[in-house]
């Protein structure tokens, strides 16, 4: 099975998301609009724009989705108002500004699929001044949750798996954004908004907030739940909340704390959050106080603990690295060389296979690796 | 000389490096060998002379020549922003 195509049929399953957008593009989308729909996936959302009357969709997608995308819009009779391009949106340029641009980059925690980059850089390059977009506010919402199971698999690495001491990976473990599915009783406080993206106008920033949440019952706090709610457009929101009847089928994030911590009703947990959107880095403090503002716990936390660095990898990054070129770098820039608009690419494919051929087994292994670059890089035939 | 990193500052160590990022510039700073053993002696007692001590411990070296070496690292932290330094009087 396609994973990708199951993926989508998640998408097209989840009655609340479908609406969401059904409605909101219909609110938005005038009749004779061109709409840019970014991560277009099997084309609903481009769907939804042309049955509002879009007079032309552009469906980027950099999956392999593209051609299916296409014959779905012909199959539904909009083959020649839609346009399907592969590849990555920042490197695409379009042919006319767009009136209105929708999407789903919103993740599950709005700054975690692309969202802010994606859509600033559409809005800069390939849009009209007015531009409307689906969509157009996504708020950031964390609480104090109780998540005995998620933490569980967090402390499972201090727990000598198989008999051995994996405690670094907890550090890893610990200073992660989860993906999970809450129940509305696992919220303990007051959800609270601790950063807000107007996608309408916002560039690639810093993302910061500081909240108090008050704790509505007692129990045990393991960390902080996070999810989005969407403004979609002026009348119709999207979330993927647990404390919402028409909830999508998207998890919700959880960010844990060092230890289980027992909080009461009137407890104040306050959450300080510093968000990087364009590398999803997720900074954050929390404070558990009494009612009368005694702070008794601490903790920080941060997906740049929590990131899988190597150091072979991160000394290339640094200003006096000399970078030399591996054997399969040196291929590489044979192929990248041998694209002169001239030779055909069965040419460049035996040319490599000879320059190379200690790197490859057969003809047939070079042309493989022939297409891997070209599939990203080769101008269309 | 009491010394506190700062609360805009992230940092791990893997592989014997310390890798910080100042949540204030946004920038990211690496430090290695002796550096990397000075920033987490600081975080763990978070005074100049315990710093010290636990590096005369381990290493046969001047005195003078590793206190002066480890005022320099934090007054260039300091300056930075990165670490806060209370100094005794």
């Amino acid at each position: 099975m396609s994973l990708i195509l199951d993926e989508h049929r998640e998408y097209l399953i989840d009655p609340a998301r479908v609406s969401a957008f059904e409605r909101a593009i219909s609110e938005v989308v005038r009749p004779g609009d061109v709409v840019l729909d970014l991560g277009s996936g099997t084309g609903i959302l481009g769907l939804f724009a042309l049955k509002a009357g879009a007079s032309r969709v552009y469906a980027i997608d950099g999956s392999g989705l593209t051609q299916l995308a296409r014959e779905i819009f012909a199959a539904n009779g909009f083959g020649d108002r839609a346009v399907c391009i592969k590849g990555l949106s920042t490197r695409v340029d379009l042919p006319e500004k767009v009136n209105v641009i929708v999407g789903d980059l919103i993740g599950r925690f709005g700054i975690d699929g692309g969202l802010v980059e994606y859509y600033a850089d559409a809005r800069h390059r390939m849009a009209q001044p007015d531009v409307r977009t689906v969509p157009s506010r996504v708020d950031l919402i964390v609480a104090p949750v109780e998540a005995p199971q998620v933490w569980a698999e967090v402390d499972f690495w201090r727990k000598s798996p198989a008999g051995f001491n994996f405690d670094r990976a907890y550090k890893i473990a610990v200073n992660t954004g989860h993906p999970v599915k809450y129940r509305p009783d696992q919220i303990l406080g007051k959800p609270e908004l601790v950063a807000g993206i107007d996608v309408t106008s916002d560039s690639v920033k810093i993302l910061e907030g500081e909240v108090a949440s008050i704790v509505r019952r007692s129990g045990t706090m393991h960390g902080i739940a996070g999810w989005f709610e969407a403004t979609m457009s002026p009348s119709v929101t999207m979330s993927n909340s647990p404390l919402r009847e028409d909830v999508i089928n998207r998890r919700a994030v959880f960010f844990p704390i060092d230890r289980p911590t027992a909080v009461h009703a009137g407890d104040s947990v306050r959450v300080k959050m510093w968000i990087s959107p364009p590398d999803t880095l997720v900074n954050w403090r929390v404070e558990v106080a009494d009612r009368d503002g005694t702070v008794r716990e601490k903790f920080s936390h941060s997906t740049f603990a929590g990131m899988l660095i190597c150091p072979e990898d991160l000394a290339k990054s640094r200003p006096n690295y000399v970078p030399e070129l591996t054997a399969w770098g040196k291929a590489r820039r044979s192929v990248v060389n041998l694209c002169d608009g001239k030779r055909t690419i069965a040419e460049i494919e035996r040319e490599v296979y000879a320059l190379h051929h200690d790197l490859f087994a057969s003809l047939s292994e070079a042309s493989v690796f022939v297409h891997e670059v070209m599939v990203p890089y080769g101008a269309p035939g | 000389m009491k010394i506190e990193i700062s609360e805009d500052v992230v940092w791990r160590e893997f592989g014997g490096e310390v890798l910080m990022l100042d949540l204030a510039s946004q920038h990211y700073f690496g430090l290695t060998g002796s550096g990397s053993e000075m920033w987490q002696l600081i975080a763990e007692h978070g005074s100049s002379d315990s710093v010290i001590d636990c590096m005369l411990a381990k290493y046969e070296v001047d005195p003078a020549n590793l206190r002066a070496d480890f005022e320099k690292l934090v007054d260039e932290l300091a300056a930075k922003g990165m670490l806060r330094v209370t100094r005794d009087v």
